[in-house]
């Protein structure tokens, strides 16, 4: 036994402590609760940052995991501002009546469908629905014209899903809106009977290429990044994009909102009014993220299917229900 | 005073059962039969029964068979096989599922999850074993050797019988850590109770199901500790009489010594190459791979600030529990005792998702604080403080206090003369095995850290869960390296306990 | 008739180091006490014999048949009862369960066998039920003695039996354990390194040191009639001096002239003289004058220890009735004859 120094206990807690109270400081700080990828926030708030003289605080999470929090924490929340990836859990936290409505001048920026009729929030990029399929397994001419038809019998032991993802709880929601509740029940109990589960998108991807299944629900950026990172879970896969509004080719949008109980919502507005300008869309168009920006101003390039040819369904943000979606997805038992 | 703090501390180490109990009544009868009620939940409880049963008992037989083969048998380089079937333990059960799960997909699947957390988890009953067949007085073997047995038979009723309580006490430890175990098995792609509660969290925060599922865990628990107790009976298996564990005769493998040396040298590779040869591949090869030494460094040093302080605070708060137990027998000093203890059977995640909804709702100002983390911590591994701070203090007799002061000596002077000394090097390990516990916890870390806390093991797992397995790498080889020290320090201890 | 057991040649080491040196042990029916010091090789002859030891040479006969020598029987099969150190009773059994243990499957009354052998050694049937740690040390001795017997064996194998139990219980144990071999009628090789044990329990003496045997014989001969120094010294917690012999039949010395018990060859010898051969007088008594060092007093006698003027220092052993105080001075006399000892070449 070694460790018999009694000052070898007290010298490590005294290095705990400055590390533990690191976490106060002094200087307020622009805190985001961002539920969407790390690094593409990771990109953007240093540039805001520099612009701006603002610091901003990141605290990372999943949609309905902040989106719940920020309804449990209230009036008390630190949050300035919510970002999250899909809108469902941006709809979730405006039906608690905890955002602030957002100045004209942000609004205006994004076409009126990727935003809620009441201003309290916006959209500011948007992902589209795919189903990516392995090339060795399936040819493009097979693909179903529909997503709906992924629950028809032919699919049997063929297609994956992450659903307890906030991804596909958007899709879900999207199909719930468009088709109806009894639709989608049985949309949902054809995909749970003819579906292996997985959790993330990721791992669906990663499932696909390996050609355990043959094809993945997915969003679009999940293959196009590995494509950019080097193909390991994307070289024997490629992506097919419904069509014709079909619901499968729904377009998801990721949502910015300042919350009513904030302290700063002067530079929380900044925040908004660089994350929607031009500038802040560009960075997120040459980001990783590879993710649409919704600034009609910026388009984004690298290869991706463009932005004009996608022919989604019409939804208003302010119509998907994510709690019906929990409910619906938890009675036929992917939850 | 001291009284005041040890039931403040037992009542502490109750809030999770009190939560799930108290918020499953809150909830009614029959919203938690609809939600119980569903084929899902039988899936859960299906796949958590089946792989339970399996890995406990894959577990007992390869910790049993390893730990007889090392102890028992002639085998060459038998302290160097002792190092390497202790070793898995270094390897957190999530960065060994990601090991495999970057290696294959074949282990997404029942078999696979079982074989992966056996390899995790059998070290478990292979330490307590060794430690009893080294306690074991070989004459015992020795006697029904001449009454003529054979080696098979002796193992079976002789060995065997007096080393069950030991291994039976490491499948519970096993048992108890199958149910809690999130990580590897999220990797592996296999859903049980604990993987469908943080996916409940995920998608509805605390939600009551979310909770129904904890009371469902939380009963397999006390299942498992109250079916140890009746296995163990009241009979005792302890040595009689001191005898001296001389060496004891070992078997002459002959031609069995080269499939046993395959099976261990097999064993090995599968519990620690597979792992390792895959971090250092994706830390070589990996796409997403380049190393943030920035962050990295950050992540070390948040995980040793949380680990310190949590072994601290959970050895600090042990003190006057076992205090109270050693010197005031009593009822209610009893009581608190035992109440720290029932903890060892909370999962993480029940643990974490007491103090989420506790916090929220008593305590909002500590919410998403470090408080509540370093109180998790304290209520998760407050047994295993309190565990050997007991030993320690065993080493202190009153007897010598009460010398001390027939010397002279003022209390406080008793305390800083004698006790104190005594008993430091104790409390020092303990806080060192708590903090290394700490280190690598992920469960209840993931839902308590503050937002934006990184420690290695939710960096890891953030990387290691959407497949950036490169990117992954170099923190599951700090958590395997911060783990070292402890694992080494159980291994030397199962083999000293004996002597 | 063939000997229970009979040893030749026997050798055996750790790594290199011999620890028996071709030992030869007949061991006939009744009980032989293997005595010596800790760290002779005693428990090793015991273990080898028992087939816990590989020896390295030598052979090995129980009832007359080779158990060690051109083939190795393995422990199992040597059909010899072992009572280790604390008896080394199973905790997980009951007594009857312990006595039963060596009895083949097929044995039918192995209820009237414990019956039996708890009888043997004295014990109450109603103990048949019990666990090992209800039962008191000597208890436990008995039941292991009880457990080897039960399967009939020629031979057994007792180490240190009595070692860890109270000097009280340690005798009538130890007489139980005696009364039971006999009407077993089983032969026992007794390991102790205990004198008294060894002289009063068994029938032959085998005075074990370094490895090798100094002397075999009755308790008798080999207390009174040392064929070696060392024996001497061992046994009868002999004084050794220095003396001289002239006419075969007497010896000089520090003590004065002292009869020799038998005929020596004139020379320097080496005497070995009893404590309770030294007879401690009052000063100015016939007898070399000495004082007292030290006295340790036992109640029934005590043992003075004196250093004579010439400076030897021995030891006597009084009656409680006339014990001297330390630094008395006494004069010491020899009485009855003394064991000579030719001094090596």
């Amino acid at each position: 036994m070694t460790l018999t120094r009694p000052a070898l206990g007290l010298a490590a807690l005294a290095l705990a402590l400055p590390v533990l109270t690191a976490c106060g400081e002094d200087e307020p700080k622009l805190i985001i609760y961002n539920a969407q990828h790390e690094q593409l926030l990771e990109q953007i708030a240093p540039a805001f940052e520099e612009e701006t003289g603002i610091d901003v605080e990141l605290r990372h999470g999943k949609d309905l995991e902040l989106s719940n929090q920020l309804v449990q924490e209230g009036d008390a929340s630190d949050a300035d501002v919510f970002l999250t990836e899909n809108s469902p859990a941006m709809s979730q936290v405006e039906q608690a009546g905890l955002f602030e409505r957002l100045p004209d001048d942000v609004l205006e920026v994004i076409p009126a469908q990727y935003r809620p009729r009441s201003g309290l929030w916006t959209g500011f990029v948007a992902r589209s629905t795919v189903l990516v399929y392995n090339t060795d397994l399936v040819e493009e001419s097979e693909l179903p014209d529909s997503i709906l038809e992924l629950a028809e019998p032919e699919w049997a032991g063929r297609i994956s899903f992450s659903p307890t993802g906030a991804d596909f709880q958007a899709i879900v929601a999207a199909i719930l809106h468009l088709e109806g509740e009894e639709a989608t029940r049985a949309w949902l109990e054809g995909i749970e009977e003819n579906g292996t589960v997985y959790d993330g998108n990721n791992v669906v991807l990663e499932s696909v290429d390996a050609g355990e299944s043959e094809v993945g629900i997915v969003y679009h950026y999940y293959w196009e990044r590995d494509r950019v990172e080097g193909g390991d879970l994307s070289d024997d896969s490629a992506q097919y994009y419904f069509a014709d509004q079909d619901p499968g080719a729904f377009l998801s949008v990721s949502g910015a909102g300042i919350l009513e109980s904030s302290d700063m919502k002067d530079e929380a507005r900044e925040f908004l009014e660089f994350l929607v300008g031009e500038e802040g869309q560009q960075i997120l168009a040459d980001s990783y993220a590879l993710e649409y920006p919704l600034n009609p101003a910026v388009q984004l390039e690298k290869g991706v299917k463009p932005f004009s040819e996608l022919q989604p369904p019409v939804v208003n943000v302010s119509d998907l229900d994510s709690e019906a979606v929990v409910d619906l997805m938890t009675e036929v038992g992917f939850l | 005073m001291l009284l005041v703090v040890g039931v403040g501390v037992a009542a502490l180490t109750l809030v999770p059962l009190g939560y799930v109990l108290w918020t499953t009544a809150e909830l009614g009868a029959d919203e938690a039969r609809d939600f119980l009620w569903r084929p899902r939940i039988g899936e859960l409880l299906w796949n958590t029964v089946r792989l339970l049963v399996a890995g406990v008992a894959a577990s007992a037989v390869l910790g049993v068979v390893g730990a007889w083969v090392v102890e028992r048998t002639d085998v060459p380089g038998r302290g160097w096989w002792h190092g390497l079937l202790c070793a898995p333990l270094a390897v957190p059960a999530f960065v060994n599922g990601y090991g495999w799960v970057s290696t294959t997909h074949a282990v997404q699947s029942f078999p696979g999850a079982v074989m992966v957390v056996t390899l995790s988890y059998y070290p478990l009953v292979y330490l307590p074993t060794v430690a009893a067949l080294r306690r074991l007085d070989p004459a015992v073997e020795e006697v029904a050797t001449s009454l003529g047995r054979g080696g098979w038979s002796v193992f079976a009723r002789v060995t065997l019988p007096a080393v069950s309580p030991a291994v039976l006490g490491g499948a519970l430890l096993v048992g108890l850590h199958l149910l809690a175990e999130y990580g590897a098995l999220q990797l592996l792609n296999y859903p049980t109770l604990t993987t469908a509660i943080l996916q409940q969290y995920a998608t509805v925060f605390n939600g009551p199901e979310a909770t129904l599922l904890a009371l469902v865990l939380v009963s397999f628990c006390l299942l498992l500790l109250g079916l140890e107790l009746l296995l163990r009976g009241h009979r005792r298996r302890s040595r009689v009489g001191s005898g001296s564990s001389g060496d004891p005769v070992r078997i002459r493998l002959g031609r069995m010594r080269l499939p046993v040396l395959a099976g261990l040298t097999g064993l090995a590779l599968w519990a620690l190459g597979v792992p390792l040869a895959a971090l250092v591949r994706w830390l070589l090869r990996g796409t997403s791979a380049a190393v943030d030494l920035g962050e990295l460094s950050g992540a070390v040093v948040t995980t040793l600030g949380l680990a310190v302080s949590g072994g601290v605070t959970a050895t600090a708060l042990a003190v006057p529990v076992v205090w109270l137990a050693v010197r005031n027998r009593g009822l209610v000093t009893t009581a608190v005792e035992r109440s720290v203890y029932t903890a060892s059977a909370m999962p993480g995640i029940v643990i974490a998702l007491a103090l989420v909804t506790v916090s929220i709702r008593l305590v909002p100002s500590l919410y998403q604080t470090v408080v509540v983390l370093l109180v998790g911590y304290t209520i998760l591994f407050l047994p295993r403080a309190v565990v050997s701070v007991r030993s320690t203090f065993e080493l202190v007799p009153p007897g010598l206090e009460e010398v001390a002061r027939n010397l002279g000596c003022t209390g406080p002077g008793v305390a800083r003369r004698v006790t104190l000394p005594l008993v430091l090097p104790g409390l020092t390990a303990a806080t060192a095995l708590v903090s290394l516990a700490v280190a690598t916890e992920l469960t209840a870390t993931l839902l308590l850290a503050p937002l934006g806390t990184d420690t290695l093991a939710t960096r890891f797992w953030s990387d290691a869960s959407s497949i950036a397995y490169g990117a992954a790498a170099p923190y599951g080889l700090a958590l395997i390296v911060l783990s070292i020290p402890s694992t080494w320090l159980l291994g030397r201890l199962s083999i000293r306990s004996a002597s | 008739m063939t000997a229970a057991l009979e040893i030749r040649g026997l050798e055996a080491g750790y790594r290199g180091t011999p620890v028996l040196r071709g030992l030869d042990l007949v061991v006939p029916d009744g009980v032989t006490a293997i005595l010596g010091p800790s760290g002779c090789g005693k428990t090793t002859l015991l273990r080898a014999v028992a087939g816990f030891v590989t020896p390295s040479a030598g052979t090995v006969t129980v009832a007359g048949s080779e158990v060690v020598g051109r083939r190795t029987v393995p422990a199992r099969l040597r059909g010899l009862g072992y009572v280790p150190q604390d008896g080394a009773l199973f905790p997980h059994l009951s007594v009857a369960r312990n006595v039963r243990f060596g009895l083949p499957r097929s044995v039918r009354d192995a209820d009237a066998r414990v019956a039996e052998m708890l009888e043997l050694v004295e014990l109450p049937a109603t103990m048949a039920t019990r666990y090992p740690h209800e039962l008191s040390g000597g208890q436990q001795q008995r039941v292991a003695l009880a457990r080897a017997l039960a399967p009939r064996p020629r031979v057994v194998l007792l180490d240190e039996p009595f070692s860890s139990l109270d000097a009280s219980l340690r005798e009538d144990t130890g007489r139980a354990v005696v009364r039971a071999l006999r009407a077993a009628g089983a032969a026992a090789v007794l390991v102790t390194h205990d004198q008294g044990e060894a002289l009063s329990l068994a029938d032959q003496v085998a005075v074990m040191l370094d490895g090798a045997f100094l002397q075999v014989g009755s308790p008798g001969s080999v207390y009174l009639t040392p064929s070696d120094p060392r024996v001497a010294s061992f046994l009868g917690h002999a004084s050794l001096l220095d003396g001289k012999v002239a006419d075969g039949r007497e010896a000089t010395c520090a003590l004065g002239v002292v009869p020799l018990q038998t005929t020596t060859a004139p020379g320097v010898v080496r005497l070995a003289v009893r404590a309770e051969q030294l007879q401690i007088r009052s000063a100015g008594a016939d007898g070399a004058p000495a004082e007292v060092v030290d006295i340790s007093f036992y109640g029934h006698d005590a043992t003075v220890r004196v250093r004579l003027d010439s400076g030897e220092e021995l030891s006597a052993r009084t009656p409680a009735t006339s014990v001297p105080t330390a630094g008395d001075r006494v004069s010491v006399r020899v009485v009855g004859d003394v064991v000579a000892f030719a001094e090596g070449p």
